[in-house]
């Protein structure tokens, strides 16, 4: 959670002449996170402070006043159509040539100057100014109202407190006890070594007349301690100047002085209070004027039941959610955000303060479930110890005698069932080198142990108390090694490559494979491709695969993202589409998983090795890679099939499936044209399609060597006319088993002429003889052509050119 | 003999004329002047039979002969040499033959690079499931359901309540993910290296639903965090450079106990602090001490061994180490051939 602090008021609890920046360095070091530091700078011109003399209705707009100051000399009247100004407030006035900020603009440091103007027929001389106005928050609700003793006419700059930084702290999940001023003022304190000038508040706790009020808890598991106590006379109005200012520091608003009491201690302490207008709390089945009986009730809500928050929405409950009640009805949400029924307002008398602990499960579930979450619902799912409301709750007694004149008017009341017992932690110092490498003295142990507020005991074998606001976090040996290992200073800690024995593990084939068979695509000048694991469900559509197969994301980010994908077609298409237009003639491929669903179980993550080419020739560029692939590889036998063509992916007869021996290993050819089209393409693409585990299963990095032949090859070229319907495959077969002495068959050309007759073409080959006992003569040579050319005429009415 | 000699003469200026090609002009010197066979050699390994008067002239006119034919052969050759070249009429200006030029994509680029600097340490590449349940991405990890941590990971879910008594099957957060399923193979000590794509709910110029993240896990008797900073100080000297330096910062993981952040000491100002780093370092990921609870987890007895771990996005290490400023991170995923053909 990031915080945000200022400066000056952690220095009221540690004594430093550090820098701002030389207080983060070494606080970032030791403790949490400071990712920013905010000079405090006044961003208005000339603006002074006022008194509301009278407010009239301004006599052409319904929701606009006339607005009578004094500030100084100066009797000025101002338009303004704010509903929270009342006779007798200071507020902000910006005159004439004032700087602020226009509040409608998002973005910060959008200013502009005052004029004196006509609004609607009336003279505005300056206007009066929110606090986003002034650049000092972001409340635009209302007008600032400032301090009643506040002197008048006086620039606003002098008046407010802004010689200050204010520090963005980022505090880690498992230190809500560090998630406020006192907490990170402690950590100060151990990181500099200095005291922390904290004290539990005192006041008075005495009372002349009790004004009756009973607090029930009825889930004692989920409320772990409930603190309750009742003051009258209060007098609700601004804050003072000093407390506005420390909301205002930390990014909040303030909004009356007993509200300001329970947000100022949420920020000093970490722990969240609520303030109750006690004459709203209704007694049992009676009416709020029900005296003696009224009745606070921690329990479950009623299924159904509402409640009207501080935030203006009615929330609907159900029983798992936890609600702090009056004798009828829910008041509160408890440990996420109070009632408007029961708020304070301007007229409250009496008050009744509540700091509670709620269980941190609950807290977040309901937060969750609400969709409703507050500074005070982010401290309670953290988990926060019943042992911190009573210094809160004195704290805050002690606040409203000293600035809303209220008296206590009852009991504290406690409902605390368990007793608290500290953790204590067994410590052998010597054991700090297994853990950092290094010693550290005995003393030095206790004494940052002690900077902490842990108490130690014992010499040799340390027995040490953890504080209570650590008691989540600090359970085992480990985590007392953390303390004194991080205050020691981690940058302190010796540099030493491990030794030890290297364990004998072979690569993985896989991690061999992929890299070889990456590198062997990308030397052809294929680019490599990352898509993302998630398709949708028209993607998979699209290339015909069931959507039942595929793993379906329970919270997918969007509609686009629903499914992981259980084919890599799709995506590589798009990539050709994408790029098409830029690049005509292109060659993209992807290695990586895709995954198979299975019933109650994880889905199988299979790689696939999917490849596409664009351009001239697409089909048999994509056979030659698959047949170089195969060789590369050493895999034996392979076998090209003809793709059925019900296969609906594959232009008919312009695929092929590809066979080791038994085992299936892939398909490539023309991608079906209608298909491509739905992708954007409008011309032939070649798709490789290849199961990739079922390659390197087969594949081979064995090394053999054959011997280099003894006797040298001859090699003889022939062109032949034969029919244009007969096939290669069908004359190099009949070529290589006419003799013994052929050793290969390779293709050289086609060529189509008329002169060669209709229908007919002329196909070049080169035959290789090689004997394995002797070198061969010409005539043998020629003897076997002439065989062959025989042959081939008697089987295919070849005749050779 | 005399008459043999000026016979030869003759029909040699008549041969070299027709000679049209190096090959055959091989031959033809072979002819005469063959150690074994040539007609000149013959002539002067015969010369003692030749009477003694005659014998001084005939060397005479065989010797000139030999130079004779040993000139006009270089003469062809250069001729030769020089028409092959003429017909050609080569202009060395035109640009070379064009390759295909493939390119490996950015993140295979790192993954290699990263793997092969922990490799030379003695660490292996695994893989782990990317669908994962629960188990190995959050409850071992001693992060039980209902952990405020778990907030930090926004997780893909495949189902919604738990299927099995390893709960949910979930898109793996995070490459820790795979620490437990490493130390369950019960082979210590271990040195591993995983390597995995991770899913977050999060879409934006700095954030994409599926990025690389890699582990680094380190299990073995008396492991200390000054081996982990050894560990980490190595990398970040190898993968940055060697004027680069790793910081460790306390921070929090529920499964490392003390955690740390990681930090690398600035390329651009080396540490002083400027306007690309503000403090002098840069941030890096997260790393520390494997929390007794996870070697439990894994079935290994924290009293006998201790390790560390640490781990961190690929991509993003990688553009910190290439100084590469892509303005939008989802780039790398869409596969736009003008952003991939430049790496």
């Amino acid at each position: 959670m990031n915080l945000n602090i200022s400066y000056n008021w952690l220095k009221e609890y540690i004594k430093t002449d550090k820098s701002v920046k030389e207080f983060v360095k070494e606080f970032s070091l030791k403790s949490q996170t400071i990712d920013k530091i905010e000079k405090v700078k006044p961003k208005f011109k000339k603006v002074i402070t006022a008194k509301i003399l009278e407010i009239k209705p301004h006599p052409d707009a319904d929701r606009l006043q006339l607005v009578k100051l004094e500030a100084g000399r100066l009797k000025p009247t101002v338009v303004c159509g704010a509903q929270n100004i009342a006779v007798g407030q200071i507020v902000p006035l910006a005159v004439e040539g004032a700087r602020v900020q226009n509040p409608k603009s998002d973005e910060e440091g959008t200013f502009f100057r005052v004029k004196n103007a006509k609004i609607r027929g009336v003279q505005s001389k300056g206007m009066i100014c929110s606090q986003k106005e002034l650049g000092l928050g972001d409340d635009h609700q209302g007008i600032m109202i400032l301090p009643n003793k506040t002197p008048l006419g006086k620039p606003l700059e002098d008046i407010l407190d802004l010689d200050d930084n204010i520090m963005d702290i980022e505090v880690t999940s498992n230190r809500p006890d560090a998630m406020s001023i006192v907490g990170l003022a402690r950590e100060a304190a151990a990181v500099l070594g200095t005291k922390l000038k904290y004290k539990i508040a005192e006041p008075k706790l005495d009372f002349e007349k009790e004004i009756g009020l009973s607090v029930e808890v009825v889930e004692q598991k989920l409320c772990s301690r409930y603190n309750a106590i009742v003051m009258t006379d209060v007098k609700v109005g601004p804050s003072p100047l000093w407390l506005q200012q420390r909301l205002l520091s930390a990014g909040k608003r303030p909004i009356n002085n007993l509200v300001d009491i329970t947000n100022y201690i949420l920020l000093e302490l970490g722990q969240p209070m609520h303030v109750f207008d006690y004459a709203k709390i209704s007694a049992k089945g009676g009416s709020a004027s029900g005296g003696r009986d009224k009745k606070i009730v921690v329990r479950k809500a009623k299924q159904g039941e509402k409640v009207l928050a501080l935030d203006g929405n009615v929330y609907k409950l159900n029983n798992n959610h936890l609600v702090i009640a009056d004798g009828n009805i829910p008041i509160a949400i408890a440990g996420i955000m109070g009632g408007e029924k029961s708020a304070v307002s301007d007229k409250t008398k009496t008050i009744v303060f509540e700091a509670a602990t709620f269980d941190p499960v609950l807290t977040r579930q309901s937060a969750r479930d609400l969709n409703l979450h507050s500074d005070s619902s982010n401290l309670f799912e953290k988990g926060l110890h019943p042992e911190a409301t009573f210094p809160a709750i004195l704290k805050a007694v002690e606040l409203t005698k000293k600035i809303a004149g209220g008296k206590v008017a009852g009991p504290l009341i406690d409902v605390y069932p368990t007793t608290y017992k500290p953790t204590t932690i067994k410590f052998d110092p010597t054991v700090i080198k297994n853990y950092l490498g290094v010693d550290i003295a005995t003393d030095q142990v206790i004494s940052i142990l002690e900077s902490l507020d842990f108490k130690v005991s014992g010499s040799k074998i340390l027995n040490i108390t953890v504080p209570f606001w650590r008691a989540n976090d600090v359970k085992l040996e480990h985590d007392i090694i953390e303390e004194i290992a991080r205050i020691f200073g981690y940058h302190n800690l010796p540099v030493e490559l491990p030794a030890g024995v290297i364990p004998v593990e072979k690569t993985n084939q896989i991690f061999y494979w992929e890299d070889k068979i990456k590198d062997f695509f990308v030397s052809l000048g294929f680019s490599e491709s990352y898509n993302y694991s998630m398709v949708s469900k028209e993607q998979l559509q699209k290339v015909k695969f069931s959507v039942k197969e595929a793993i379906k994301i329970y919270n997918p980010l969007n509609e686009d993202m629903e499914y992981m994908r259980t084919t890599l077609l799709p995506q590589v298409l798009q990539n050709i589409a994408d790029n098409i237009k830029k690049f005509p003639a292109q060659k993209s491929f992807e290695l990586s998983s895709v995954y198979v669903s299975q019933d109650n179980n994880l889905p199988q993550e299979l790689l696939k090795l999917t490849a596409a080419i664009s351009g001239d020739n697409v089909f048999l560029t994509a056979k030659g890679i698959v047949e170089l692939l195969i060789s590369k590889l050493k895999l034996s036998n392979r076998q090209f099939n003809l793709t059925d063509s019900k296969c609906p992916l594959w232009e008919k007869e312009l695929a092929f499936d590809i066979y080791l021996g038994k085992d299936y290993l892939g398909q490539f050819g023309i991608f079906k044209r209608n298909i491509a089209e739905k992708f954007g393409i409008k011309r032939d693409v070649a798709v490789i399609d290849i199961d990739f585990n079922t390659l390197i299963k087969k594949a081979s990095a064995v090394k053999t060597f054959e011997p280099i032949p003894e006797f040298p090859s001859v090699s003889r070229d022939i062109a032949l006319v034969v029919d244009q319907k007969l096939s290669w495959e069908e004359v190099s077969s009949l070529v290589v088993k006419a003799d013994k002495l052929i050793v290969n068959v390779q293709y050289l050309s086609t060529f189509i002429d008329q002169s060669l007759g209709k229908g007919k073409k002329s196909l070049a080959l080169r035959m290789i003889f090689r004997s394995g006992d002797k070198t061969l003569k010409s005539e043998e040579v020629d003897d076997i052509v002439k065989k062959v050319a025989k042959k081939l005429e008697k089987t295919f009415e070849a005749k050779l050119r | 003999m005399k008459d043999k000699i000026q016979q030869l003469k003759e029909q040699f200026s008549q041969e070299v004329e027709k000679i049209a090609d190096l090959l055959e002009l091989d031959k033809l010197e072979i002819k005469y002047l063959g150690r074994k066979a040539g007609e000149l050699t013959n002539i002067l390994r015969n010369l003692k039979k030749v009477p003694k008067d005659q014998r001084k002239e005939i060397g005479q006119l065989a010797n000139q002969f030999k130079s004779e034919v040993a000139n006009k052969i270089n003469q062809a050759k250069q001729s030769l040499r020089g028409q092959k070249e003429a017909v050609v009429d080569l202009d060395i200006t035109l640009p070379g033959v064009e390759f295909p030029q493939g390119h490996l994509h950015l993140v295979t680029q790192a993954i290699r690079e990263i793997v092969e600097i922990f490799e030379r340490i003695g660490f292996t590449r695994q893989r782990h499931p990317e669908v994962e349940w629960d188990w190995y991405a959050f409850e071992s990890l001693n992060m039980p359901a209902e952990h405020p941590a778990r907030d930090e990971w926004e997780t893909f879910f495949i189902d919604p309540k738990p299927i099995g008594p390893k709960g949910q099957r979930i898109l793996t957060p995070h490459s820790t993910s795979g620490d437990v399923r490493e130390m369950e193979k019960k082979k210590m000590p271990i040195r591993a290296i995983n390597i995995t794509k991770c899913y977050r709910r999060q879409i934006d110029v700095s954030h994409v639903p599926m990025f690389h993240q890699f582990d680094g896990l380190f299990i073995d008797k008396n492991i200390t965090i000054a081996h982990l900073k050894g560990t980490l100080d190595y990398f970040v000297k190898q993968f940055f450079g060697p004027d680069r330096k790793a910081r460790i910062r306390p921070f929090h993981f529920q499964f490392t106990e003390p955690s740390f952040e990681v930090d690398v000491s600035c390329g651009l100002c080396k540490g002083r602090g400027c306007k690309v780093c503000k403090s002098g370092w840069l941030e890096l990921g997260g790393s520390g001490m494997i929390h007794p609870n996870v070697l439990k987890a894994g079935k290994i007895d924290p009293k006998k061994y201790s390790g560390f771990a640490f781990g961190w996005g690929v991509e993003r290490s990688y553009m910190m180490k290439a100084g590469l400023s892509i303005p939008d991170i989802r780039m790398i995923y869409q596969n736009d051939l003008r952003f991939l053909n430049q790496f």
